[in-house]
């Protein structure tokens, strides 16, 4: 009995094991870019626009005016929708205003697009084209690099599929984690830094597994649910319940629906709409979408952040008088529990809910993600190479070691650089991270002390990060002000300094390596992992 | 406003930590464990983690808070497992009966 257990556990070590050699370099990259994408927006995002460093001049009246002018000039068939994307450093950078045909019946339907600065209100961009083609007119930022990138790699639907299916592997870590490792409690608070480097490894992979299990296990399932939503599981409910048609499927569960016209023409009241919504406490009006333009039952929904709320919320309205109609939610129309539990998904995952400081917690935890990819990655490493575990020679395993450093630390660097690249290379944000990523690769891989390398890298990356915190002191020439934005501008300044210093501290911490030769020979047990414990702690 | 409460609501989650670890800390001769018995800390722990929750939840709504809170409890944890690390001598003995 005790033999089929001690087996039992073997078999979910092995696959603890290498799921997590697997996936670890991965894993890293997901949740260290998931750490940074909490503060994509509205906080890097208004650090990369210098836009945004003032209060915006787009107010209600001058939506409406410049609505009024755009539809002046174009062909009444681009009435069909008619958005205005409002600039905030939560998502957009300008005001912009998109006309579109109907493109549900007609294939061939063509949209325009209009976009605004936000202080001069002057024009700035004019395109038309097939509405497929809308959103990628949008001009992106590091903040909307990062984030795309944490979301699917900048890979499209294959890089969904990646994430999504990294997060089910992080929630089979855990599970096998919680199989194998039988005295929980115990290692709840076993931590020993000053015996040798592999116990070390270890102990700083099992605190922070266990005291983090259900943040991790919540990223796991919601970085699974947000990955594989619109690539599987969207079209597998379509299939089931709507004969494959996705488009029926979304248009049943979407809050937002066109209107039946009635043919009697209306003015549309866009400002008072637009002031009704600006009125509300604690919400944040990011769009305006009206369908049934002109008509007298025309809807107007805005899209709203909600500071007391999880979910966003979109308030529609009645356009012709601008009576407030009905609160929905991204999901409410699916109903029940089912419904609440998939709108706090989004929100839970990012961390979201709660302001600034619900935002740092949520990425230093993110950062013990990472951590124990990277904690795990060099523990299978130290039990091969300097260990009796594994049949490959020493050499093998420290080349893994040696991609892991330099993918790892490189993708710190390759994060640093993304700010350099923003200010001084806009346009080359996404290949100057890849250059950068690569060359940090190829330097680990060519050193042979990988101890020194990790030293290097992240000495490298703080310092990129100081220097661009002085540098900005002397771009901006309002940097002390009262303007809450600015102030909040020269906060992320600061941030980045001081995260700076910690980076260049600990590369000075770092060992320059390896400790060798264990002292006392019992360092190296590690019983917790294939004994039998006869009764289950947990 | 709300981020001094939530630094407040911090404090109380770490102390309420170090008092768990002083409840289950069987092999450290405390004076003060001598005096009052663990179980006491055990409550205090509870109570206090229950005063953060609450002081969360003045500013928070329910979920917001509840899920915060966790999110703390987590953090601190590792922090105070982290600034207190098992020394040579004591190494792996602070709780080792409770398994």
């Amino acid at each position: 009995m005790a033999t089929a257990k001690r087996d039992q556990l073997k078999k979910f070590y092995v696959l603890h094991s290498w799921v997590g050699v697997i996936t670890g370099i991965l894993l890293f990259v997901i949740a260290f870019t998931g750490a940074m994408s909490v503060f994509a927006r509205p906080d890097l995002k208004l650090w990369a626009n210098e836009s945004l460093h003032s209060p915006s001049k787009v107010t209600p009246a001058a939506v409406e005016r410049l609505l009024d002018e755009a539809i002046a000039k174009v062909d009444a068939s681009f009435l069909y929708e008619v958005h205005a994307f409002l600039p905030s450093p939560k998502v957009w950078t300008n005001l912009v205003l998109i006309l579109e045909q109907d493109h549900d019946s007609n294939p061939q339907a063509q949209a325009l697009w209009l976009e605004y600065h936000p202080q001069t209100l002057a024009l700035l961009k004019q395109w038309q084209g097939h509405p497929d083609l809308l959103f990628e007119q949008r001009t992106t930022d590091m903040s909307d690099f990062i984030s795309g990138f944490h979301a699917d790699l900048h890979l499209g639907q294959l890089g969904l599929i990646l994430t999504g299916l990294l997060g089910l592997t992080l929630m089979a870590s855990i599970a096998t984690g919680l199989y194998i490792h039988r005295k929980i409690l115990k290692e709840l608070f076993s931590f020993r830094p000053d015996r040798s480097f592999r116990l070390l490894l270890t102990d700083t992979h099992k605190v922070i597994s266990v005291w983090g299990i259900l943040f991790h296990a919540m990223i796991g399932f919601t970085g699974a649910f947000l990955g594989l939503a619109t690539v599987l599981l969207v079209p597998a409910a379509a299939f089931v319940s709507f004969e494959g048609n996705q488009e029926k499927l979304l248009e049943t569960f979407s809050p937002e629906i066109q209107p039946s016209r009635s043919g009697n023409s209306a003015d549309m009241q866009v400002r008072q709409v637009l002031e009704n919504a600006f009125a509300k406490d604690g919400l944040h009006p990011l769009r305006l979408s009206v369908y049934g333009w002109g008509d007298d039952n025309a809807i107007g929904f805005i899209d709203m952040i909600n500071d007391n709320k999880m979910p966003r919320e979109s308030h529609s309205f009645s356009m012709n008088d601008a009576q407030a109609r009905e609160v929905s939610t991204s999901f409410s129309r699916v109903g029940g529990v089912s419904g609440s539990i998939l709108d706090v998904i989004f929100p839970l995952h990012f961390g979201n809910f709660g302001g600034l400081a619900v935002k740092i917690l949520w990425a230093v935890l993110g950062i013990s993600t990472s951590l124990i990819a990277l904690t795990g990655m060099m523990i299978w490493v130290e039990r091969r190479a300097y260990g009796s575990e594994g049949s490959l020679s020493k050499k093998h395993y420290l080349r893994l070691s040696q991609l892991t450093i330099g993918s790892c630390a490189g993708l710190v660097m390759a994060c640093s650089a993304l700010f350099w690249l923003q200010r001084f290379a806009p346009n080359q944000v996404a290949n100057g991270f890849f250059m950068v990523w690569g060359l940090n690769v190829a330097w680990a891989l060519v050193r042979t002390n990988e101890y020194q390398t990790s030293r290097q890298i992240l000495g490298g990356s703080g310092l990129m990060l100081l220097s661009i915190a002085i540098v900005d002191l002397f771009m901006f020439t309002q940097t002390l002000s009262n303007n809450s934005l600015l102030s909040h501008f020269n906060g992320i300044n600061l941030t980045l300094f001081a995260m700076g210093i910690l980076l260049c501290t600990l590369a000075k911490k770092l060992p320059s390596q390896r400790r060798e030769k264990l002292k006392n020979p019992q360092d190296n047990i590690e019983p917790e992992i294939i004994t039998i414990e006869p009764e289950v702690s947990l | 406003m709300r981020l001094m409460v939530f630094l407040v609501a911090f404090f109380i989650v770490w102390l309420s930590l170090n008092a768990l670890m002083i409840a289950l800390n069987r092999k450290q001769p405390l004076n003060i464990v001598n005096i009052l018995n663990r179980q006491w800390f055990a409550i205090l722990s509870v109570s206090l983690a229950l005063i953060s929750l609450y002081f969360l939840h003045q500013y928070l709504p329910i979920l917001q808070s509840i899920f915060t809170w966790l999110g703390m409890m987590s953090l601190c944890g590792i922090g105070t497992v982290v600034a207190n690390p098992n020394s040579r001598r004591n190494s792996g003995k602070n709780v080792h009966r409770l398994n």
